[in-house]
Parts: C-alpha cells; sequence; structure tokens
C-alpha cells in the first residue's frame, strides 16, 4: 500500500536546538558575539585583528578560528594576549552549532566582552547553519568581484552586517560600489553596509563606532 | 559540501518515520527550502543513494526539493514523505 507520510520537519532542528544552547550560553556570560564569514581571502582575518588592535583597551576580546585545517590563523592573534580557539573541521565546509557549542566551553566567558567566531571562509555553506551568534557579518572585498550578492544572496540575506573590505584597491580594480549597495539593499534592505580597508584602515572608524553603539544597546 | 550534512539529517527523519509506518519501501522525501539558498536537488540525490546504497528501502527512493518563501531564510522542510507499507 501507498502512503504519504506528511512530516512538515526542520532538517536543521538538532542544530537550531543547540544553536539556541550556545546563545543562552552566551548571554548569560554578557559576551557579545559576531559569526565572521566571507570567502576564503575577503580579508576576515585582518579585519578582526584591527578591530581588536583599535579597541583592546576598550573592551575584552575573544576569539574562535574556524578552519579546514591548520592553526596559522589563531596564531595570528596571539600577540594579543586574548582567549583564542582554533577549530579544525577536518574538511567540513562551515562551523555547525555544535563546534561552536565545544569552542566556547573550552574559553573564559567570564572574561571576555567580544568573541568573534571566524567560520570557514566560503560564501554557501556557512549562510545556511546557525551557531548561536548575536549578529553575522559578511566580509566581502572588492577584489572578490561585484556580483556576489546575487551569486550567494543568502549569505548576505543572514548577514546583519556587511562589510566591503579592501576599498584601498579601488584605483586598480573595477568594481561599482552603489550597485553592490543596491543588491544588498534589495535582497536584504536591514543589511548594515560599511566599506572599508582593514589594510589601510580607510574607512574604519566607521564600523569601530557602529561596533560600539551596538555594545551600548546592548547594555 | 553541505548536503552531505543535510542528508545525514534527512536520514534521521526518515528512518524514524520509516520505523513508526513500519515502511517497506521509500519512494520520495519531498523538501521545501527558501528560494536562495544554495542546494542542488541533484548532488543531494547522489549522496543519498551513494551513502544507502546497501540499504533495500532506500532502493528507489528520490529527493524532491521545492523552493518557497514560506520557510525562513535558514530553514530547509522535510514536507513529507512518500512510502510503500
Amino acid at each position: 500500500m501507498f502512503k504519504v507520510i506528511k512530516v512538515e520537519e526542520s532538517i536543521f532542528e538538532e542544530n537550531k536546538k543547540i544553536a539556541e544552547e550556545v546563545k543562552d550560553i552566551l548571554e548569560k556570560n554578557k559576551v557579545f558575539s559576531f559569526n565572521v564569514m566571507g570567502a576564503p581571502g575577503s580579508g576576515k582575518t585582518l579585519f578582526i585583528e584591527k578591530t581588536i588592535e583599535i579597541l583592546k583597551e576598550e573592551f575584552k576580546f575573544g576569539v574562535i578560528e574556524g578552519d579546514i585545517e591548520g592553526t596559522f590563523d589563531a596564531e595570528r592573534f596571539k600577540r594579543f594576549d586574548i582567549p583564542v580557539v582554533q577549530i579544525n573541521t577536518g574538511g567540513g565546509c562551515h562551523l555547525d552549532a555544535n563546534m561552536v557549542k565545544n569552542g566556547i566551553l573550552n574559553l573564559p566567558l567570564e572574561k571576555i566582552e567580544i568573541l568573534f567566531i571566524e567560520n570557514v571562509g566560503n560564501l554557501v555553506c556557512p549562510a545556511e547553519f546557525e551557531i548561536g551568534t548575536e549578529k553575522n557579518i559578511v566580509v566581502s572585498s572588492i577584489t572578490e568581484g561585484e556580483n556576489k550578492v546575487s551569486k550567494y544572496p543568502l549569505m548576505f540575506k543572514v548577514s546583519h552586517i556587511c562589510i566591503l573590505n579592501k576599498i584601498d584597491l579601488l584605483p586598480y580594480i573595477e568594481f561599482d560600489i552603489e550597485k553592490f549597495k543596491k543588491e544588498i539593499k534589495q535582497i536584504s534592505p536591514d543589511t548594515y553596509f560599511i566599506k572599508l580597508s582593514s589594510k589601510t584602515g580607510e574607512n574604519f572608524s566607521e564600523w569601530i563606532e557602529y561596533l560600539k553603539g551596538l555594545k551600548r544597546e546592548k547594555k | 559540501m553541505h548536503e552531505l550534512s543535510v542528508v545525514n539529517n534527512i536520514l534521521k527523519i526518515v528512518e524514524r518515520v520509516c520505523e513508526e509506518n513500519n515502511a517497506k519501501k521509500v519512494l520520495k522525501i519531498n523538501i521545501k527550502i527558501n528560494p536562495y539558498s544554495c542546494l542542488d536537488e541533484e548532488n543531494l540525490n547522489f549522496i543519498f543513494s551513494s551513502i544507502t546504497k546497501e540499504k533495500e528501502i532506500y532502493k528507489d527512493t528520490k529527493i524532491e526539493v521545492k523552493r518557497s518563501l514560506n520557510p525562513s531564510e535558514r530553514e530547509y522542510i522535510v514536507e513529507n514523505i512518500e512510502i510503500e507499507v
């Protein structure tokens, strides 16, 4: 006999549950958290480094580094003397809530005010997995081309903040910032857009002020 | 590559439903996703059949992906499962 069984169940139910747990743990410890996503080489790590460098006297930071292999990025934070956890996904293309939960349980959360979780460099998979962070950031760089929003819509849709990085290279690269911004507005009207250069520091203060504002709101 | 995680999670749901309903065969799994997701139906079916190839119950299973505005941004929903009992 042939039967159709109604299910209506989310495939990510389990991940969602753990993401809620992560959110609770972070909130209880008053940790303000960011899921930093973006393509490999978009400048996620330098963006986080630069932010910590500027605000290290003002806030206590922590970092979780998600990479497929190696501890190269985690090493870069050693100079700040802050808690860093490296998660190796061992081939996995994204961080899931369970990996992040294990990560935060290995951090002294009571000593952290702002936590950056750097996801695996990838514009597809990380967008699908909630990890329990307060805000999602996508770091996109002008060297990637201006059509990233229409090619990877979900990433921009789930991101509360879009950082357009490497604007110091504008004289050498054809990139229509207004077009890029318009595409984000269309797909995700509430995403906050900031263009900057982590390398030269150009317009970086806009992000710093925005971050301080977010932190104030939270208090 | 997240298709593998997706397939594993689908399987967990399907196995449970099969047990509850004494299914002999799974014919179709209907999935609903939001229009912005990058999920490839062909790839999903390929991974599903690779993982389940030892199991008779999944021999003729097809996964069908429907894009709909209803599921929230990050949600994939198993709408229903067509089985033979």
